[in-house]
């Protein structure tokens, strides 16, 4: 090859290597406007009769075409607009749910086809047959988990309905997460803090990824009602807060008696395995020390932005719940993000080892 | 929510991306070269005993859970299920310790060691632990009679003789010394071993340095690398006995072999696959560290098993001549030291599990019941019974064909050319100064423990030496 064809080849290599990277932030514009139609019917009738791509058990409050997992049924494909939290078919949601197209909730998928332990239980599909409506970790619901509502984790809880509970968030402006409605909370969780990825962690990056909000706290009793965990811990509190978490006689910090939430791993040993986060599950398109890992994501108190780097300064390596599990559901027991029950006879991933850095 | 969110496109953005990408590729660049270096997170956990996929944990109550799973050990959130389980100190399924558990016998009903969960008869572990002592083992034989490491500990409840590494005691000692990894709701266990670590020792006798399964609790360097408790200690280079005072070392007989050796039986005489237990135990029995023995009432004698200078030092604790100090003139050994392929007829080393069990035995002073390729009969620490413990690898009179009787050691410490009390003709009535008016023989540990001279006989007949 002659030198002019080197030259040039080097260029194309490097400008394509340049603009790959790209691809997957440049496609992303919304419609211009979406139609009504897309989720709303006046009179649940459409030339006397209903939709196929509508719900058959209308007609729904809001006037809408369905209810919350009704529209929320799908295969995500990057494109889509409404984020998809379960499908008809098996979702492709690789070994960490990661590079398929799973969302970060995960997937209903399994739940809605008996298999109870991989996801949360809610209407439409069966009450645990194990746990009935009381949660691992806290008190009985006064009924079944739902999307939204008095028993749901999204919307208004003093709210009863998933309807009511959500109603108008939809439409709301939420270029600014406050938290202070559930249309300006992270993912109408009502109150609850973060940085929202623009595709739902459709294959993340290091730098296109939710933010989890966490806390630095300084006792297992201190509680930030704006953290992920404290989400969680609504329903289930003893794996969160109390006096069950830290063995310490006084403080905070192991031996732990439960797995830390709201932990900031900044506060261990500067020569400890926890510094080397994330040992082998860097998230794709990392660079520098301690990058990001989308396999077992850490919060911050700062969710401003999408972390690329744990700096284990500034309160940006807090432990959550959603750092080991999926909120919706996943193939695997517990909902966890990773198929931890395998490893290590079955797969050799194992998120755990991401903070467990020696334990690989 | 609704929709899709823009991920930033504008010019200048653009512009700020493509700087991004292009410092991104630089990383890639240094981040596969990293990996072609071999930097990477290596698997000690599922190299472990307790991790492995092939042999690792198991509870047998816990089918959901793989092989080697941390699920095993540990409730991430003190609950199994529906049944809250604690919560217990490092997320575990159980006590980790219990403080009140001052002596043994232990109990693994009531939870007083969760390591005793698994390692004991009742093991929880699918298809039970099987945990001979060392001296079977490594050594080739036994005679306690033990298969476990709780049984190891409890051998006391059968036979008063018995002796055992006292957990409270260990744990005492551990919280004084202010090692990063044991806190107070640590499990004394730990101290030598570091669960996530320690490696199937038990079926690799031949090779215990490579499947070592301890871990020093204080830090070392050996060359450029650290050793510490996140480490195993015997795996990597100058960590054998052999290292420990190189072609120094000669390893005691396999049981029954006259020309195999511990560990395992093999033909190494020089400690090479035997991790450097010298350096490991004195990192506690050292001679400046002051460990008390709630099974003696007293605190340890301390040990120095580094220094050398014969008997002309006089440091305290004095050095111990089995350890790299060295008789000054000759030792009456049997083989394999008389006549080993060291090239030496003194100076030897020993390594502490030459002697000593290190969980529990049913002799005092965890003194192991094969030594040196023989079965110890039965001996009691306070008369000169010991010396048949003594003889497994020191001649006596009878070894040196002075006498018909075994344990007889009178030609060794009166006649020899190296004897200490040399007798001479007509002073019977010296022989009252030390064994007493019915001329008895006196019990082996008036003179001989570690970092002991014969101080004990009367001024006029101390031989200064050193006599350990």
């Amino acid at each position: 090859m002659c030198g002019n064809a080197k030259k040039i080849g080097f260029v194309l290599m490097l400008t394509l290597l340049l603009i790959w990277p790209l691809q997957k932030g440049s496609f992303a514009k919304i419609p211009a406007g979406i139609p009504c139609s897309s989720c709303h019917t006046m009179h649940y009738s459409q030339n006397g009769g209903v939709l196929e791509e509508w719900g058959k058990h209308g007609p729904y409050k809001a006037l809408v075409i369905n209810d919350c997992i009704g529209c929320h049924t799908g295969n995500n494909d990057g494109t889509n607009f409404t984020p998809y939290v379960t499908s008809t078919s098996p979702p492709n949601y690789g070994e960490t749910g990661t590079e398929g197209n799973t969302l970060a909730g995960g997937s209903f998928y399994w739940v809605s086809i008996g298999e109870e332990k991989k996801g949360h239980n809610v209407v439409p599909f069966p009450p645990d047959s194990r746990f009935g409506n009381t949660p691992p970790g806290g008190p009985g619901l006064t009924s079944q988990l739902t999307c939204a509502g008095t028993t749901g984790c999204h919307g208004d809880r003093n709210k009863e309905g998933d309807f009511e509970a959500l109603l108008g968030a939809h439409h709301a402006d939420d270029s600014t997460i406050d938290g202070q409605t559930v249309g300006t909370s992270y993912r109408f969780l009502k109150g609850i803090l973060g940085y929202e990825d623009s595709d739902w962690e459709y294959q993340p990056d290091a730098s296109h990824h939710n933010q989890y909000k966490g806390t630095d706290r300084s006792s297992e009793a201190q509680v930030n009602t704006t953290t992920i965990s404290y989400l969680c811990a609504e329903c289930h509190g003893f794996f969160h807060s109390g006096d069950g978490i830290s063995g310490q006689s006084t403080g905070w910090g192991s031996p732990w008696l439960r797995h830390p939430t709201d932990y900031d791993m900044s506060n261990t040993a500067s020569g400890s395995e926890y510094r080397a986060y994330p040992g082998n599950y860097a998230a794709p398109r990392s660079t520098g020390t301690n990058p990001y890992s989308v396999i077992a994501p850490l919060g911050s108190e700062d969710v401003s932005a999408p972390k690329t780097n744990i700096l284990f300064q500034g309160q940006d390596a807090i432990v959550t719940c959603i750092s080991c599990h999926r909120a919706h559901g996943s193939p695997y027991n517990a909902i966890l993000r990773w198929d931890y029950y395998g490893w290590p006879q079955t797969t050799t991933k194992n998120g755990c080892n991401a903070c467990h850095t020696n334990k690989d | 929510m609704v929709g899709l969110k823009q991920r930033p496109k504008t010019a200048a953005m653009r512009v700020i991306l493509i700087k991004i990408n292009t410092m991104g590729l630089i990383g890639l660049f240094i981040a596969l070269l990293s990996l072609h270096a071999g930097l990477c997170f290596a698997g000690s956990y599922t190299d472990s005993a307790h991790g492995s996929a092939t042999y690792g944990v198991k509870r047998s109550s816990l089918s959901e859970y793989a092989r080697g799973n941390c699920g095993h050990c540990h409730l991430q959130h003190g609950s199994l299920g529906d049944s809250l389980a604690g919560p217990f100190p490092f997320a575990l399924f159980a006590e980790n310790f219990n403080t009140i558990a001052e002596t043994a016998p232990y109990n693994d009903s009531d939870n007083d060691n969760i390591c005793f969960l698994c390692h004991g008869p009742s093991s929880l572990q699918q298809g039970g632990i099987t945990n001979y002592d060392y001296s079977k083992t490594f050594g080739g034989d036994s005679t306690s009679n033990v298969s476990s490491i709780l049984e190891v500990f409890n051998l006391k409840k059968s036979n008063l003789s018995a002796s055992y590494h006292n957990l409270k005691d260990i744990y005492d000692f551990a919280l004084t010394q202010n090692w990063p990894f044991f806190k107070e709701k640590s499990n004394p266990c730990v101290a030598c071993h570091n669960p996530h670590l320690a490696k199937l020792i038990r079926i690799n006798q031949t090779n215990p340095a490579a499947y070592t399964a301890v871990s020093l609790p204080i830090v070392k360097n050996i060359g450029n690398s650290q050793e510490n408790h996140e480490t195993l200690w015997g795996d990597g280079p100058g960590e054998t006995m052999n290292d420990f005072y190189p072609n120094h070392y000669q390893a005691p007989l396999y049981y029954g072999s006259q020309n195999t050796y511990e560990p395992g039986g093999t033909s190494d005489y020089k400690g090479t696959k035997l991790p450097d237990y010298a350096t490991f135990c004195t990192a506690c029995h050292n001679s400046s560290n002051v460990i008390y023995s709630s099974e003696l009432g007293r605190t340890l004698r301390k040990i120095d098993w580094y220094t050398i200078g014969g008997d002309t030092v006089n440091t305290d604790p004095l050095p111990d001549k089995h350890g790299k100090n060295s008789a000054t003139v000759k030792v009456n050994l049997r083989e394999p030291y008389e006549n080993t392929l060291l090239g030496i007829n003194i100076d030897f080393v020993t390594s502490c599990t030459d002697c000593h069990e290190p969980h529990g035995s049913p002799r005092p002073f965890l003194l192991r019941t094969v030594v040196n390729g023989k079965i110890i009969p039965s001996f009691n620490i306070d008369d000169n019974s010991l010396g048949y413990f003594c003889m497994a690898c020191h001649k006596d009179d009878k070894a040196l064909g002075r006498a018909t009787q075994e344990n007889v050691w009178e030609y060794v410490h009166h006649y020899d050319e190296d004897a200490p009390y040399p007798k001479k003709h007509g002073d019977q009535g010296r022989c009252g100064w030390c064994h007493g008016q019915h001329n008895r023989p006196i019990a082996c540990i008036k003179c001989h423990q570690h970092g002991m001279k014969d101080t004990r006989a009367p001024d006029t007949e101390e031989s200064g030496r050193i006599c350990f």
